[in-house]
This record gives C-alpha cells, sequence and structure tokens, in this order.
C-alpha cells in the first residue's frame, strides 16, 4: 500500500500533486482506490518480461506457436492469456543469421505492455528515442552486442497502433534445454533487440 | 506539432544509460499515475488523449521533467479542458493532504475487475482489409506534414520516399476522430534519411495513409 507512507524526504511537486488527482478522483468516485491498486500489483509482479519470453521459449521448441507468434502475434499472446492495452495489434519480428530487428518509439514510448510490461527508463529517455533510428549500431554496441558488419539491422519505430516484439535466435548449445530453462535465457532486452540471448559457461552442459 | 517529442534523428543527447535490475515505478506515486489513468480509461470519464497533451508541455520542462510527471500533468491538463475537474481543485487537494487528512478510499471490486480487464486479451486483430491504396513493395512518398495538430508522422520522414513493407489495418488517425485510415509500415534506407552518415541500415515507420502519396 502506498497510502499513509511518509517519506523522509520532501515530495517533489510531481508526486504531490499526484497524489492530489487520485484523491480528488476517488473522492468524487470517478475512480476507485482498488483499480489503481490493481494496476500497479499486475505491473510489479505478474504483466512482465517474463510472458514474452514464455512465448519466445515456446516459439523456439514449438513450430506449429512459431508460425502462430510470426504470423499474427496478437493471438500467440491471447492462447497464452496475454492481451490488451498497448497490445491490441501486436506483430513479432524475427530475428535470423542475415537480419537483426530492434524496437523504438521515436514520438513518445508505444510499447507492448501484455507481454513486456512497462518500459524502461533508458527506453523512453531521449538519447534511445533519438539515436536508435539513426546510429543503431553505436547504440547496440553501447549495450555490448557487437553485430557483423554484413547483418542486416531493421529497426521499427512503432509510430501508429502496432507493438512491437522481437524473436530472438535459440543460441546454440540449447538443444538439451527443455523450454522452462530456454524462458531463463530470454531477457527483456532481447525482445527489445538491444541483446541476444547468451548462455552462461556450462549452462547447456 | 512539430516539438521536442519528435526525437527521431537528432543529435546531442548523449550515451543511453541502462539501470540494472530496474523496478516497474521506481517510485510509489509513478504506479499510482499509471493506475489512476487506467482506472480511468475504464470508464468513460472524458480524459482526452494524453498524447496530444503531452506534446504540449513546454519544450525546457518536457526535457527536464519525468515519464510520470508527463503523465501526471497530461491527465490533469485532460480532465481539466473537459470540464472533469476546476482548476484549483488540485491544489486545494495537495493542502488537505499537507495538513494531514488522509487519502480518501474507495473500493468496488466489480470496478478493479473492469480496469484489470483492461490487461485481458479481448477481440482478435482486425485484418489489413481491401481498402489500401498503395500495394506491398510499392515506393511511396511521405507528405511534408506540418500541422500544429497532434499527428503522427515523425519529421525524419518527411519528403522521403520508402518501400511498403506492410498493410496495416485501418484505424482512426490520431488528427481525426471521425473515420479510419488503412496503415503501412514503411521501410526506409537509413543512407535516404541520413546520406552523409555512411550508415547502411533499415528503419520502419508505421504510417496512416494520409500521410502518404505516389512518388510520381
Amino acid at each position: 500500500m502506498s497510502h499513509g507512507h511518509h517519506h523522509e524526504r520532501p515530495k517533489s511537486p510531481s508526486e504531490l500533486r499526484a497524489k492530489a488527482l487520485e484523491a480528488l478522483l476517488v473522492e468524487r468516485g470517478l475512480i476507485t482506490t482498488d483499480a489503481v491498486d490493481t494496476i500497479v500489483d499486475l505491473f510489479q509482479n505478474e504483466v512482465g518480461p517474463r510472458r514474452g519470453a514464455r512465448m519466445v521459449a515456446r516459439a523456439w521448441v514449438d513450430p506449429a506457436y512459431r508460425e502462430l507468434l510470426l504470423s499474427d502475434a496478437t493471438a500467440a499472446a491471447a492462447e497464452m492469456g496475454y492481451g490488451g492495452a498497448e497490445g491490441e495489434r501486436l506483430v513479432c519480428v524475427e530475428n535470423t543469421p542475415d537480419v537483426h530487428n530492434a524496437i523504438v518509439c521515436t514520438l513518445c514510448s508505444c510499447y507492448p505492455w501484455p507481454v513486456l510490461g512497462v518500459p524502461p527508463v533508458w527506453y523512453k529517455s531521449p538519447p534511445y528515442r533519438s539515436r536508435m533510428v539513426r546510429e543503431p549500431r553505436d547504440v547496440l554496441r553501447e549495450f555490448g552486442l557487437e553485430l557483423p558488419e554484413e547483418t542486416t539491422i531493421r529497426i521499427w519505430d512503432s509510430s501508429a497502433e502496432v507493438r512491437y516484439i522481437v524473436l530472438p535466435m535459440r543460441p546454440a548449445g540449447t538443444e538439451e534445454l527443455d523450454e522452462g530453462r530456454l524462458v531463463e535465457l530470454v531477457t527483456r532486452d532481447c525482445m527489445i533487440g538491444v541483446a541476444v540471448p547468451r548462455v552462461a559457461e556450462g549452462a547447456a552442459a | 506539432m512539430d516539438g521536442i517529442h519528435d526525437m527521431g534523428g537528432m543529435q546531442g543527447f548523449g550515451p543511453v544509460l541502462p539501470e540494472p535490475d530496474e523496478p516497474a515505478f521506481h517510485e510509489p506515486w509513478e504506479g499510482r499515475v499509471h493506475g489512476v489513468a487506467m482506472a480511468l480509461w475504464a470508464t468513460d470519464v472524458p480524459v482526452g488523449s494524453l498524447r496530444t497533451q503531452i506534446e504540449r508541455i513546454e519544450t525546457v520542462h518536457y526535457l527536464t521533467s519525468s515519464y510520470y510527471a508527463h503523465w501526471q500533468e497530461a491527465l490533469e491538463a485532460g480532465l481539466t479542458q473537459a470540464g472533469v475537474i476546476a482548476p484549483g481543485e488540485i491544489d486545494t487537494w495537495i493542502e488537505r493532504l499537507a495538513a494531514g487528512e488522509s487519502m480518501p478510499v474507495r473500493t468496488d471490486p466489480g470496478r478493479a475487475a473492469a480496469t484489470a480487464a483492461l490487461l485481458e486479451p479481448d477481440e482478435p486483430a482486425p485484418p489489413p482489409g481491401t481498402s489500401h491504396r498503395f500495394a506491398l513493395g510499392q515506393t511511396v512518398r511521405v507528405r511534408r506534414i506540418s500541422s500544429p495538430q497532434h499527428n503522427r508522422c515523425p519529421r525524419y520522414i518527411r519528403g522521403l520516399t520508402g518501400r511498403v513493407e506492410r498493410l496495416l489495418a485501418p484505424a482512426p488517425p490520431p488528427e481525426n476522430d471521425d473515420g479510419e485510415a488503412p496503415g503501412y509500415s514503411v521501410a526506409f534506407r537509413s543512407s535516404d534519411l541520413w546520406p552523409q552518415d555512411g550508415t547502411d541500415h533499415e528503419v520502419l515507420v508505421d504510417l496512416w495513409e494520409t500521410y502518404l502519396e505516389e512518388d510520381t
């Protein structure tokens, strides 16, 4: 619960106005406290990148699901029980040995909430939004991802209704891993496209 | 509008700074703002477009305030313009809370469930349909949009040509609530967007048909 909690530090104007806005809307009966609680709880505990990771791992082991994910990602998400706001029109873009994809929103911070949760601060920041379309190799290098010169880089600027998710390549040496352990390899950054799945030393043995 | 929000291709913002093990919300009030917005979306209270309001935030302030500060200001502005709240009512509540009054609490499991349902699968995504003027693979030119209205046509592609990569289902363009327009994912070469950079990648931008014309 966040109400009634006393902070040591002074509150920022945004924090003061946000609390006052909630108080006003609840007092009026326009919203309810538990509706707000529910959304906070969902994003903190349930709606996050683990969901996208489950979809990716399943696509790696289940060719029919992979087919569905690449042809209709909204349906593929719904099959797992995921969907809703900022995920009504999902498109999954596939990394291959020749093509690497990444997502950005240069105009605001559009992001596929139902499968990745709320976006990290860097994704919403001016450096990422300005640079990712213009100098993606440099940005990826800063994330520790050095791509071969011959790899085609495709950057998806989600400027309208579609929200994107990247299907990364299954790393070599994971043939023995089951779906549950594959999920562990798929980080949020892999599905944004600023990282690729890595197998820790000895993990695949 | 041609505002600071339209950042694609700008230079000088410095490095991207990832944060290890970043939480969903850095402070409780940020989560509350996200929750308040979605709780409103689950009602018929007129909130207006968050993006439109965020684009109107004054430039220097936009760059020096956080994402959820933008949301908070946009909600407040939208609700005020719609006449849902009156100027001064927020300030009154700031004073009441500062004087020690508790946050009012109201619960209704049905309304909480209706809000949570915003994050559940809805109807299937619509198919692209057959109303598209441009064809897959066709070269199209982006109109030189320069409207003071909210629009979703980034500056960095205006006037340039790209190739239709994917047809998108019709949806209402944000500057026009009365009708739908088909959309396209259009692929641009970085060498066309920034010829002096010496880069060779592709940027795919989703654009309403109203932003495009034939390349003649």
